[in-house]
């Protein structure tokens, strides 16, 4: 009796331990994706309120990001990925790391959740920096403000 | 022997599969958070006075000339269209320019939508401590010629909160309210 008992407790332990160490793995489920494509501020793009690309664009996407207003990835499809989180940085959204990468084509690898058409992704890791390639400023005026 | 090796297993089983199926949420700590404002009635709310109800939260101000009007009814037609099951959400207007938009100003702006719809405002701390919560963006434009009549740039965005009062997900601008109305009721069906 004494001995089925302790085979319980060793199941019951060992059964926590996997659930633990499962979670631990994958904090945020997803499916593990590669995305490439400019940074930039979610609500000035997708809501298109102005001119919200590369350089010309550049000032405002650094004072959204510094100010913890969602940043995305936008691909060459005209896609957004919601950047929810970057590395071990739970805190993305407000993060230091993006004000000095806006705007850059960044290539990252990360998990990415889909929920009512909106595409949320936790970057594990940026593989490629190429950094400010969009320079619209020569044929587009400064946004929001002008120079 | 076998039996018990099969019991064993079988709680195993059960014991991993409940605690998967309560796995938390990874977007319900990513928008959102405690509020304190002020109703168009003067009462102070919080995002705590609404228990057993949904939160369906938009950000925009009362002077807005196209957005606001436009996504405030869309949400109104969305809600008709969820019939009964729309007295299980309590609808948010807060406002994100309450320098102009005091109590009485923004509850004669949300009564021309839906009467369920309260607007809530604050001060500017209040304002930009909810703004923050829920990461709004919002740019004042002040015109050189007539201060007074500044706009603001803002998102537009719905987000609906569940009945923990986390966030579930987020309807943006340009979405018909049929499509609206079935997004909130699949999230009404699993709470």
């Amino acid at each position: 009796m004494i001995r089925h008992g302790f085979g319980w407790v060793v199941a019951a332990l060992l059964n926590a331990a996997f659930v633990q160490s499962s979670f631990a793995q994958n904090p945020a489920p997803g499916a593990r994706v590669q995305i490439k494509g400019e940074l930039v501020d979610t609500w000035c793009s997708v809501t298109g309120i102005m001119f919200s690309a590369g350089t010309a664009h550049h000032q405002c996407a650094v004072w959204c990001a510094a100010g913890g207003i969602p940043v995305s990835i936008k691909t060459a499809a005209g896609e957004y990925y919601m950047v929810l989180r970057i590395g071990e940085d739970d805190n993305s959204v407000a993060d230091k790391s993006f004000v000095k990468i806006q705007s850059h084509e960044v290539n990252v690898d990360g998990e990415l959740i889909e929920r009512d058409g909106v595409k949320y992704l936790f970057v594990s890791k940026v593989l490629d920096d190429e950094g400010v390639v969009d320079l619209t400023h020569e044929q587009n005026p400064i946004s929001p403000f002008g120079e | 022997m076998i039996s018990r090796r099969l019991l064993l297993a079988a709680c195993c089983a059960g014991f991993v599969g409940a605690v998967r199926a309560q796995a938390p949420d990874p977007l319900a700590d990513r928008f959102g958070g405690p509020f304190s404002l002020t109703s168009q009635n003067g009462r102070r709310v919080t995002d705590r006075d609404f228990p057993g109800r949904f939160l369906l939260i938009y950000f925009g101000y009362t002077h807005c000339p196209d957005v606001c009007p436009v996504d405030l009814l869309v949400m109104s037609q969305a809600l008709e269209k969820l019939g009964s099951e729309a007295e299980r959400i309590q609808p948010l207007f807060i406002t994100v320019d309450p320098e102009r938009d005091t109590p009485s100003v923004v509850g004669d702006y949300v009564s021309s939508f839906s009467p369920r719809l309260l607007g809530l405002t604050g001060s500017s701390v209040e304002i930009d401590a909810a703004v923050r919560a829920y990461k709004v963006h919002r740019v004042k434009y002040i015109p050189a010629n007539d201060p007074q009549n500044y706009g603001i740039d803002h998102s537009s965005l719905n987000y609906l909160m569940g009945l923990d009062g986390k966030f579930r997900t987020l309807i943006p601008h340009n979405t018909p309210p049929e499509r609206m109305a079935a997004i909130i009721a699949s999230y009404l069906a699993k709470e």
